[in-house]
């Protein structure tokens, strides 16, 4: 997986047709961690694909000034969080935030406890979008693919003990919040 | 697998539960779409603004060097010892040939090489520029018209005399002494001019 891109040896001419390529590995590899990215944020998945294409955009006009595999993941990220919050407050979200609950509490056929089920996701979001913004993006990144503190700092621009200690405190919230 | 005890003991685990989304199939072809539409229109954004700031650049290139051609600067003295004609001075009206003008820039040419190449022969140091920028420097040189050129002096001390330019006093001085219809011109060899000044008549 991290061999997916590598930088371009220095004084490489580099053709059109590498660039497409390069375009379309980055794509490949990043997608999904965009997406859920900005529907972390924005809790519908048609508007967290949107995002996650816009930023894409974005990125691409940048792509020769980031050729190294991981700050292209770190920017992406922090692009993606960006323009996600920044989409969610312009109100231009076309669906309901509906999705989210719904990935938390699948029916069960129980009406009892589907309505507890989603009662309970509700909650959780609830708690989740109470943190500021510094916990959040650390918290958001944490769950995504198991990723590793270490991980999380690259991609938070952040140092490591900084996520152990975000971390920790964003959990203690949402467990003050959620009990 | 979603965690059913969903509760505050786990929140980061069920957190990840509901982020677990993937991008629907059609996602990468999209997203290329996208990247290359807005390729294409930062492209034309592009060739439309050079399309408009280059005529527009061209534009005021013309009008500064409008506002700024020679007939409308000053007259500016070649050396510290050369006067100004007064811009009091009635303008001629008889408009200056092209003779007169080629032989002016003749002139000022052949006094600016003669001063440099004499302060060379004087051991002075420094480039063309930096002698002309030394007007204290000029004003101690004497001026030498070789005798090949002198017929660009005699051309303007000529057109000095019919009132087509006007030059400034040492030069005046010294042509006033010269006859323009006089053939062959007899100067001295080398010819001695003190210092220069000319103004061209603005057409």
């Amino acid at each position: 997986m991290n061999a997916i891109v590598r930088p371009w040896p220095a004084g490489r001419v580099v053709s059109a047709e590498d660039r497409v390529r390069d375009l379309d590995d980055r794509l490949a590899e990043s997608s999904a961690l965009a997406v859920r990215v900005a529907f972390s944020v924005l809790r519908n998945h048609a508007d967290a694909e949107d995002v996650a294409q816009e930023a894409f955009v974005r990125a691409s006009r940048r792509l020769g000034a980031l050729r190294d595999r991981d700050r292209f993941r770190a920017w992406l990220v922090r692009l993606t969080w960006r323009m996600a919050i920044d989409w969610q407050r312009s109100g231009r979200r076309r669906g309901t935030r509906e999705d989210a609950v719904a990935r938390l509490a699948p029916q069960h056929g129980n009406a009892e406890v589907d309505v507890a089920a989603r009662e309970r996701a509700a909650r959780l979001w609830q708690a989740i979008d109470a943190l500021p913004e510094r916990l959040r993006l650390v918290l958001v990144l944490a769950a995504i693919d198991g990723h590793t503190t270490r991980e999380v700092a690259a991609l938070a621009g952040v140092a490591e003990g900084t996520v152990k200690s975000r971390l920790f405190e964003a959990r203690r919230r949402l467990q003050e919040q959620l009990r | 697998m979603r965690d059913e005890r969903m509760d505050a003991d786990d929140p980061l685990r069920a957190l990840a539960d509901a982020l677990d989304v993937e991008p629907s199939p059609g996602f990468g072809a999209q997203a290329r779409q996208r990247i290359d539409a807005d390729r294409g229109a930062r492209r034309r954004t592009r060739r439309y603004a050079m399309a408009i700031i280059v005529p527009a650049a061209a534009i005021a290139l013309v009008v500064v060097w409008a506002a700024h051609r020679p007939s409308d600067v000053q007259p500016r003295a070649v050396s510290s010892h050369a006067e100004v004609v007064p811009q009091s001075a009635p303008p001629h009206p008889v408009a200056p040939t092209t003779e007169d003008l080629a032989a002016e820039r003749s002139a000022t040419a052949v006094v600016a090489r003669t001063r440099e190449s004499r302060m060379r022969d004087e051991g002075r140091r420094g480039s063309p520029r930096a002698f002309r920028n030394e007007s204290q420097a000029f004003a101690a040189v004497p001026v030498v018209v070789p005798r090949g050129q002198l017929e660009g002096v005699r051309q303007l001390a000529s057109a000095a005399a019919s009132g087509r330019v006007r030059i400034g006093p040492p030069l005046a001085d010294w042509a006033a002494g010269v006859q323009p219809e006089a053939t062959p011109l007899q100067a001295p060899d080398p010819l001695r001019v003190p210092a220069l000044s000319v103004e061209p008549l603005a057409n």
